[in-house]
């Protein structure tokens, strides 16, 4: 009988044990989870700013890009680059 | 063995024992955490939960975007961008006096007015809205350093054409809010929504979640999309300005409209005015003179006298008319032509703009006829144009005129309108009669994509005259640019213009007359488009010129330069007939017409903008006249000819030089006309 109950108690044992090591496992799972969550909650912020950062940037960009571009610039710099008006007879459209 | 047994035995059960109970006491923890999870997540989850809201999140009232304003050619005219300000938290500033003098030349401030900004003892002050990027380059410093110093995000409006359209586009103020022109009368539309947005913040209070949120664009301002074009504008401004400094005008109004629907494809004032530096002008500047300043047509508004009269049935285009060698005497007063006429039919006097001729007109068709076709043209009333301010014009009652009075209103004085009503009246005799409603909004489409406004004629078009009466007055305005026409200065060679002159005098209220010296000269006609797109009316404003007073003199270059461009920009066809090339390689010494794929020999180019003889080395051909009407001829000769024999009466039967022979210019041509073709 003593025999047989030694087992059980080392069953008991080896049971107890992996509780104990699923447990520290868990905690530390919850933990590694948790700092994750935190460090991607602010990576993701960190981008966000960028993003929004990034949109107002193109905006000031594509104000500034309006204005080189508008008729008056584009007249300016063609003439400084030797371009002429076309006159009606510079042009001709074949049928 | 016994003790050993017993001993073992206790040993075991000791342990079995410790096991027990912490394996109770686990258990026991376990219980008590489900215990208290069951108590926080469900006995208490309400009072919990918004506890937890209250502390993670807080409603913001977040202002959207201000919405663009695109030209017709999809360019960007008003646009919102983020701006940084300086603000100061003055209870967090030590050292008050250096700050001041320090920030002073940077934002272009006195050290006096910071000084005392900086001296209350609030949490928030401004100490500059809106910074130029130079600015906030030399400020970061100081925000770095300085505690109380820091930048605050907030929109701005800009103008990346600067001056083009700026009257029209009108300025926001610095919340952007509209405050002038287009941007106040659309304001509604324009302006982004307050929406209450809920976000999100850590445990030292500071925001978390990003306002970028996708679903804010929907409450974002909506797009206007404008009738005006950037190259039109451009052009007309450019035209406009070269012809108020060339006859050193006071001011001038340049306007391009579409015929068919209304739209203006451009909208020139000069001098010009920047909305992005609006402190910088004159306020004077910022107003749209040409949909809110009244003005005396003059001249301009004789071809309303043809009209009334051709539509009476009382005249005919042909009649003619006594024009009393230049002086006619009305009550006590006399009416004065520039040239002495004597006879003249209906279309002459438009093309001499007699007076006198417009005087007799009224006179035999009296002033309750002529008053109700004026009102049919929608003169002495708003034209409806999405302007703020527009007057109603200044039509006096018939029964108020005295017969001095009508022979005025007949060649356009003592009746007033803006320079948009004007334009408007004369897209209603360039499209066959029909009256439109000038327009600036093309279409406002929301956030989502969705077409929230469309420009609509409202119910059936209204008939301002016949199509008859429209086009023989439209013949008579092409009377206007012939040679001994007021306007030869306004014609384009290879192309149909009509148009009329305008030189207003400009009523002294000091003196309480109308002035000698100070005039309006104005020109407003259009081109004839090729088959299927519609006329452009264009009218051409010079205010109190100096050089010379005459609307032909003053205004028509400015109409002619526009219209080279439109022509050219619309892809109008020159006339096919003139359009007829001999190509001779040999001579094509630049390449042009080789590289240009056209093999030698005769072209004929159909639908063409065309022909250089300087630069192609191209010949033109006298093209064959037989069966055209001599004012055909006359145009598709344009400035190629030198004098000018007719015999007979009809259309061409024969012609020298004959078909085919070099067109060149200064030559002398000989027509035979018949009335049997």
């Amino acid at each position: 009988m003593a025999a047989n109950k030694q087992p059980a108690t080392s069953q008991w044992g080896l049971l107890n044990g992996c509780l104990l090591v699923v447990l520290v496992f868990m905690v530390f799972y919850c933990s590694w989870v948790n700092n994750k969550i935190v460090t991607r909650g602010y990576r993701l912020n960190e981008l966000r700013k960028s993003e929004k950062h990034l949109i107002e940037e193109q905006g000031k960009l594509e104000a500034e890009l309006a204005t080189l571009k508008r008729p008056q610039n584009l007249a300016r710099l063609a003439r400084q680059l030797g371009l002429k008006e076309p006159r009606s007879g510079h042009k001709i459209v074949l049928p | 063995m016994k003790r050993t047994k017993r001993e073992s035995k206790q040993e075991r059960r000791s342990l079995q024992n410790r096991i027990r109970l912490v394996a109770g006491l686990v258990v026991f923890c376990l219980l008590a955490v489900v215990a208290r999870s069951w108590f926080v997540q469900i006995v208490k989850h309400d009072y919990y939960l918004a506890r937890q809201q209250q502390q993670r999140s807080s409603n913001l009232l977040v202002t959207c975007d201000r919405g663009e304003i695109l030209a017709a050619d999809g360019g960007a005219l008003a646009i919102t961008v983020k701006g940084e300000s300086l603000f100061a938290d003055p209870r967090n500033i030590d050292d008050k006096e250096r700050i001041a003098q320090a920030l002073a030349p940077i934002i272009g401030q006195k050290v006096a007015t910071l000084k005392r900004r900086l001296s209350g003892d609030r949490g928030f002050v401004w100490l500059k809205r809106t910074l130029t990027p130079s600015q906030i380059k030399a400020l970061k410093p100081w925000c770095e350093q300085e505690a109380g110093l820091a930048f605050f995000k907030e929109n701005q409006r800009v103008y990346p054409n600067r001056e083009l359209a700026g009257q029209v586009l009108g300025f926001t103020n610095i919340d952007c809010c509209g405050q002038e022109g287009l941007e106040r009368h659309y304001d509604k539309y324009l302006q982004g929504r307050t929406v209450c947005l809920e976000c999100e913040y850590d445990a030292k209070r500071k925001l978390v979640d990003s306002l970028q949120n996708p679903e804010l664009n929907c409450y974002k301002g909506k797009t206007v999309y404008l009738t005006i074009d950037r190259h039109v504008q451009s052009w007309t401004e450019e035209a406009l300005a070269t012809a108020v400094t060339k006859s050193q005008g006071r001011s001038g109004v340049a306007l391009v409209m579409d015929a068919d629907d209304g739209a203006l494809l451009a909208m020139a004032h000069y001098p010009r005015f920047n909305p992005n530096s609006k402190r910088k002008n004159n306020p004077s500047l910022w107003r749209n003179r040409a949909a809110v300043d009244l003005l005396e047509p003059g001249s301009t508004f004789k071809v309303f006298t043809l009209v009334a009269a051709l539509e009476s049935g009382l005249f005919k285009i042909d009649d003619q008319i006594d024009c009393e060698e230049g002086k006619y005497k009305v009550g006590r007063r006399t009416i004065h032509d520039t040239h002495e006429y004597g006879l003249l039919r209906l279309d002459e006097i438009l093309k001499f703009s007699s007076n006198i001729g417009c005087s007799k007109i009224v006179e035999q068709l009296g002033a309750e006829r002529f008053h109700a076709v004026l009102k049919k043209f929608g003169f002495g009333s708003r034209s409806g144009i999405d302007y703020p301010h527009e007057p109603s014009g200044r039509l006096r009652s018939w029964q108020k005129w005295r017969a001095i009075d009508l022979c005025n209103v007949a060649f356009g004085q003592g009746v007033s309108m803006t320079s948009v009503q004007l334009t408007a009246a004369y897209a209603a005799l360039a499209n066959g009669g029909y009256r439109v409603t000038p327009h600036l909004v093309a279409k406002i489409v929301n956030g989502a994509g969705w077409t929230v406004y469309e420009h609509q004629e409202d119910g059936l078009p209204k008939r301002a005259c016949s199509a008859e009466v429209a086009r023989q007055v439209d013949a008579a305005l092409g009377l206007v640019v012939e040679d001994d026409g007021t306007a030869p200065k306004a014609r384009i060679t290879g192309f149909r213009v009509a148009g009329k002159t305008g030189t207003a005098q400009k009523f002294d209220f000091e003196e309480k007359s109308y002035s000698h010296s100070n005039y309006w000269a104005s020109f407003v006609g259009y081109v004839d488009p090729p088959a299927g797109q519609s006329r452009k009316v264009v009218y051409v404003m010079v205010d109190e010129p100096k050089s010379s007073i005459y609307g032909g003199m003053v205004a028509a270059p400015a109409f002619r330069k526009i219209n080279r461009r439109l022509v050219s920009y619309f892809n109008y066809a020159r006339n096919s007939a003139v359009a007829k090339l001999t190509v001779s390689l040999s001579a094509d010494e630049d390449g042009l017409v080789g590289r240009a794929g056209i093999s030698e020999g005769v072209v004929v180019v159909d639908n063409a903008d065309v022909v250089d003889l300087q630069s192609s080395q191209a010949e033109l051909l006298v093209p064959d006249f037989t069966g055209q009407t001599i004012r055909e001829a006359l145009t598709l000769i344009g400035d190629y000819r030198n004098q000018i024999k007719i015999s007979g009466q009809g259309r061409i039967i024969a012609q020298e030089p004959v078909p085919g022979s070099r067109l060149e210019p200064g030559l002398n041509f000989v027509f035979k006309l018949s009335s049997e073709i």
